[in-house]
């Protein structure tokens, strides 16, 4: 009874505690997805509007904290004169922002040099005018006369994307690219230079209300998403075609919410098996004392009891496990809670805590009631009083075997399979702005057809050779058996139920280790790769501005202590057709010494042959898939980008030469990028100037990061990040899963279900056959005759159920991998193998068999004169 | 000529459960000698099984000194000089009535198709030839009984220990089994200690020694034709 108390506790725990981690991971993705947001709503008013009213609309309307109207208007250029050079630039925007507003939209101004009101440049255009605090800027407005405003203050506009974006795009047109030129103003001033100009050119002038909500939002990233939008879309109702919103926090949700989608689907592969594992185990115990509960009974209703009585004392059973047993659980989870995932509750709100810890609990109770219960209930509906005393239960072919059922699974989960990666799907589907998403959840099956199939399979093999190929079990058994070895063949086989049941739930252990912790290290391997990726290197310094780094800072930053390597690195723009792409200079030669450059970056060759390419062909460029598809390129192709030059910092045409497939780049977005020799890009533009430098470190990237950050100084406006910072952003981030605590959580169970699983299970059943280890001993039988059976029965338990259940393991670590290929950015050419965790489970496994073992060999010897008065 | 295959010396067996304490064996001082077939006698729970635990080394005495002259140490009698007949189902459910009978054999690393060969003849002794290749639950409780003392006559022991060879078997078979028994221990130069109720086995007996509330009582020889 302890043991099956032990099983429904385990299963309350892990229960409530994957549901505390899921929801919690669900709201900290909400909260993280809020918190990337400064201006939530850009609305964007009409030609017709009235300023005025429609800020007095927005700021009424439900949710709403804080609106602010801003200005938007366009400068054909902006000049200084310094010394006696006067530098132009190209076309900007003025934007007339009222007071206070860094301070109401935190996050979406840095203030780098300088006052933090009056007139401010932003940081690349203070670099192209070469201008400071308290320079003199002249703007052109179109159609009217420039005007010149004093400088106060530099800054750099981290959401600029966001800020300047084209309201009302349809869904899936593509970013547009933040102007080069900015300067804010305050409202006030941004009216006298632009009001005229709305009068003489409406195009030339626009008026936003940004806006800020209160951010009591659901904690599920969908019900947020779903609320926000129709608040969204209420506004433009209300405003009645006199406003468009700029849904910046819909969309920062709109990413979560698929995000959420896939934390269900990890739910469902990597936490509901264990559950159900725990419940296989809790059932795998408590039938290990069913014959001797069956014989009880049958003793029972001999001496008179009616199966009425028989199937009350069952239920007080198994109310009492399913009592203590939730009692434990829940008192676990929390425990699992607070060690694995730093959270004590069951959910991020109360109402999910309720929810959790009814259904935990509901599900220990069930399976109490299954484990206990429904067996009395069938033994006293199905067998006579004979049967129930019977040692050794008849063996039929159940239904499943005879129809093949295993082989069916296998075969429907590798068509499902094939034809899912074939088609080339996504598991999710969440379209740009669309409020529902499409899960495919047939595509879901492959897994589960494979694990149901496979330890199906692993039954019919296992049965197979106890019944059929008792040869070869008697051969296996020689080392432990020697002469006994066709004794304890025949004993095996007809023991073989009891033992398949044991190799089943061996395997079906085997394969959850696996499969978990083979996904799970193959999850953070990818993380890693993700946050270099991201980061470009170890410590990555970039600049924006299109003078770029200093030149001596590569040499610098060389001499630093703890840098192996360093390179510099082009970040341009170039036009593509009509699209505006990132473009990456690089030295083809040297970029690996500062980066890795894997295969799996590259369409058409590998790396070290695709940078060769590129260093034979100065002018050669690689381009993404998806260019390669709009443009219809065959490699040798000449490709005309247009590229901003120094001189002019117009954008004119420059030749390059087609000559390969680049899907990942460090630093590079997800989206279509160019990558080119530095070299020729300098030559071509007139500018060789390097915007991003990329550090290998032999130390620490943080301190190194803060070397670096002292070589450029303060107001550079040049950032520098670690590998260590970007990989919590990674791991914390909006659009991954934090999978650490679930890991600790998953590992430290399947360790303990290993234990239990070989070790438990083989005790358990050693136990039950106790009588029949007391005659052996009595018969006179040592302790390498006792040891024959016990270590034949563990080493065909064990053995044959780890060695299925591992190649089940890796092969449903393959499928899921391949089927939620969405968690991976980028995807994982191949699949990482935690070498010591599954050692660990190993030994935890071989600690707990041999335990089972010796105990029981030394116990028999011990107690077969006590259990001998019995007889 | 006749050897003392026990020797016990104020030998007794108490059992401690709890607070309670139970006197099996009262202190005992007695011998079995290869010659004798001794029947012991006594109502449920008087300690017959106990002192064929003893007999058999299965079980340690609480306090006395109890000694196999003839047949080795304690650790040395099974399997092998000594071989013991239990009470209950004690066959291995597991295995088939010949692979039962053919298991002391098998311990002492006999060839097994001799073992199972000689299991074979035991079970043909025993009237137990169709039944061979059953498992024990798919035979008959007398069957078992038949079978488990097949079992302990295997082996060619020196000391026979049989606890009720014939509560299951009706009194025909009976009294044939308890001369298949006698006449395979005589054949072995073997003493035969049978715990029994059964009066038809106590008369075929040359001893008979009695047990009440743990004392054994005085030893009566029967001289048998």
């Amino acid at each position: 009874m302890a043991g099956a108390v032990v099983g429904v506790a385990l299963t309350v725990a892990l229960l409530g505690s994957l549901g505390a981690f899921f929801s919690a991971s669900k709201a900290a993705m909400t909260a993280q997805a809020v918190k990337g947001v400064s201006v939530d709503w850009q609305v964007q008013l009409s030609a017709g509007a009235q300023p005025v009213r429609a800020l007095r609309q927005i700021a009424g309307a439900p949710g709403v904290d804080v609106a602010a109207p801003v200005g938007y208007g366009d400068a054909t250029s902006f000049t200084t004169k310094t010394g006696g050079s006067v530098q132009t630039t190209g076309a900007g925007k003025v934007l007339g922002l009222p007071s206070g507003y860094a301070s109401k939209f935190p996050g979406e101004i840095r203030s780098l040099v300088g006052a933090s009101s009056g007139v401010l440049l932003a940081q690349q255009t203070a670099a192209n005018l070469q201008a400071a605090v308290g320079s003199r800027v002249t703007i052109h407005r179109p159609g009217l006369a420039p005007t010149e405003v004093k400088v106060a203050g530099i800054v750099d506009l981290p959401a600029a994307d966001s800020m300047f974006q084209t309201v009302g795009a349809p869904p899936g047109s593509g970013l547009t690219a933040p102007p080069d030129n900015v300067a804010l103003v305050p409202l006030p001033m941004w009216h006298r230079l632009y009001d005229s100009v709305a009068r003489a050119d409406a195009a030339a002038v626009q008026q936003q209300v940004h806006v800020r909500l209160a951010r009591s939002l659901p904690a599920d990233p969908g019900a947020a998403f779903a609320q926000v939008t129709g608040r969204a879309l209420n506004l433009e109702a209300r405003l009645a075609g006199h406003g468009i919103v700029g849904n910046n926090l819909g969309a920062q949700l709109d990413a979560a919410r698929g995000d959420a989608v896939y934390a269900q689907l990890l739910f469902m592969f990597l936490g509901l098996p264990g559950v159900v594992l725990a419940a296989l185990l809790t059932i795998a115990v408590a039938g290990a004392g069913r014959d001797r509960r069956r014989r009880e009974q049958a003793l029972l209703r001999l001496r008179g009891a009616t199966s009425g009585r028989v199937l009350g004392l069952a239920a007080a059973e198994a109310s009492l496990v399913a009592a203590a047993g939730c009692a434990l659980g829940v008192v676990g989870a929390v425990l699992a809670g607070r060690l694995a995932l730093g959270a004590s509750g069951f959910g991020a709100t109360n109402a999910q805590a309720i929810v959790w810890v009814l259904a935990a609990c509901v599900a220990g109770t069930a399976l109490a009631f299954a484990s206990i219960l429904l067996p009395a209930l069938r033994d006293a509906r199905f067998f006579s009083v004979k049967a129930s005393q019977a040692d050794i239960a008849k063996v039929r072919s159940p239904l499943w075997q005879r129809v093949y059922l295993d082989f069916v699974l296998l075969a429907c989960s590798g068509l499902v399979f094939w034809k899912a990666v074939k088609s080339g799907y996504q598991v999710v589907l969440a379209p740009e702005g669309v409020p529902t998403i499409s899960v495919d959840y047939f595509t879901l099956a492959a897994p589960l057809m494979l694990w149901i199939g496979a330890a199906l399979l692993a039954w019919r093999l296992a049965d197979f050779s106890l019944h059929r190929g008792r040869r070869v079990v008697r051969a296996a058994n020689r080392p432990f058996a020697g002469g006994l070895s066709s004794v304890v063949a025949s004993s095996m086989s007809r023991q073989r139920l009891l033992l398949t049941k044991g190799l089943v739930i061996v395997a079906v252990t085997a394969s959850f280790a696996v499969s978990t912790s083979v996904f799970n290290a193959t999850y953070a391997a990818q993380s890693k790769v993700d946050a270099q990726l991201t980061n470009g290197a170890d410590v990555t310094a970039t600049t924006s501005a299109s003078s770029g780094l200093a030149p001596s800072l590569a040499g610098a930053v060389a001499r630093l202590p703890g840098v192996s390597a360093d390179q510099p690195m082009q970040h341009r723009f170039a036009y593509v057709g009509p699209d505006l792409q990132d473009l990456y200079g690089i030295n083809p030669s040297t970029i690996e010494q500062a980066t890795p450059m894997s295969d799996a970056f590259f369409g058409n060759g590998s790396a070290t042959q695709t940078l060769q390419t590129l260093r034979n062909n100065p002018k050669g460029v690689l381009v993404s898939d998806e260019t390669v598809k709009d443009f219809q390129l065959k490699l040798g192709d000449t490709l005309r980008l247009r590229m901003q030059f120094a001189r002019d910092h117009k954008y004119h045409v420059v030749p390059f030469q087609f000559v390969g497939v680049v899907r990942e780049f460090p630093t590079a977005p997800h989206d279509s990028f160019i990558v080119a020799n530095a070299s020729y890009v300098g030559r071509q533009t007139g500018s060789s100037a390097a915007q991003t430098l990329l550090v290998r470190t032999n130390g620490s990237p943080t301190q190194v990061a803060a070397g670096v950050r002292g070589l450029l100084g303060r107001g550079s406006g040049a950032t520098v990040t670690d590998l260590n910072h970007q990989l919590h952003l990674t791991l914390t981030g909006l659009t991954t899963l934090d999978l650490t605590g679930l890991t600790r959580l998953e590992l430290a169970f399947a360790v303990f279900f290993a234990a239990a699983a070989t070790g438990l299970v083989l005790a358990l059943g050693f136990r039950e056959r106790g009588r029949n280890f007391a005659v052996l001993s009595a018969l006179g039988a040592k302790r390498r005759h006792l040891a024959s059976f016990v270590w034949s029965e563990a080493v065909f338990v064990t053995v044959g159920g780890a060695a299925l259940g591992a190649l089940t393991g890796w092969g449903i670590s393959y499928v899921l991998v391949k089927i939620l290929t969405g968690v991976f950015d980028p995807p994982p050419t191949h699949l990482f193998v935690p070498w010591l965790y599954l050692s660990i489970v190993v030994a935890a496994a071989v600690g707990a068999v041999l335990a089972a073992g010796t105990s029981t060999i030394s116990a028999t010897r011990r107690s077969a004169a006590r259990l001998l008065r019995d007889f | 000529m006749s050897e003392v295959l026990v020797r016990a010396d104020a030998v007794s067996r108490v059992f401690r459960e709890g607070g309670s304490r139970h006197v099996a064996i009262a202190p005992a001082t007695f011998t079995v000698e290869s010659d004798q077939q001794i029947a012991l006698e006594g109502p449920s729970g008087s300690g017959k099984s106990t002192l064929l635990h003893l007999l058999a080394g299965l079980d340690r005495p609480s306090s006395g000194t109890l000694e196999w002259p003839a047949l080795g140490a304690r650790a040395d009698l099974k399997p092998g000089p000594v071989a013991m007949a239990f009470q209950g189902q004690s066959l291995l459910p597991a295995l088939t009535v010949k692979e039962n009978v053919a298991l002391p054999l098998l311990l002492l690393d006999t060839h097994e198709p001799s073992a199972l060969e000689a299991a074979a003849e035991m079970l043909e002794l025993l009237e137990l030839t169709g039944v061979a290749d059953n498992l024990p639950q798919e035979i008959s409780g007398g069957q078992q009984q038949r079978a488990s003392l097949a079992r302990a006559l295997v082996g060619r022991p020196r000391l026979v220990l049989v606890d009720e060879p014939t509560g299951q078997q009706d009194r025909a078979t009976a009294g044939r089994v308890v001369e298949i028994m006698l006449a395979r221990a005589r054949g072995c130069g073997a003493a035969v200690v049978v715990a029994t109720h059964d009066p038809s086995v106590v008369e075929r007996l040359s001893h008979r020694w009695t047990l009440a509330d743990g004392r054994l009582g005085g030893e009566m020889v029967v001289r048998l034709p």
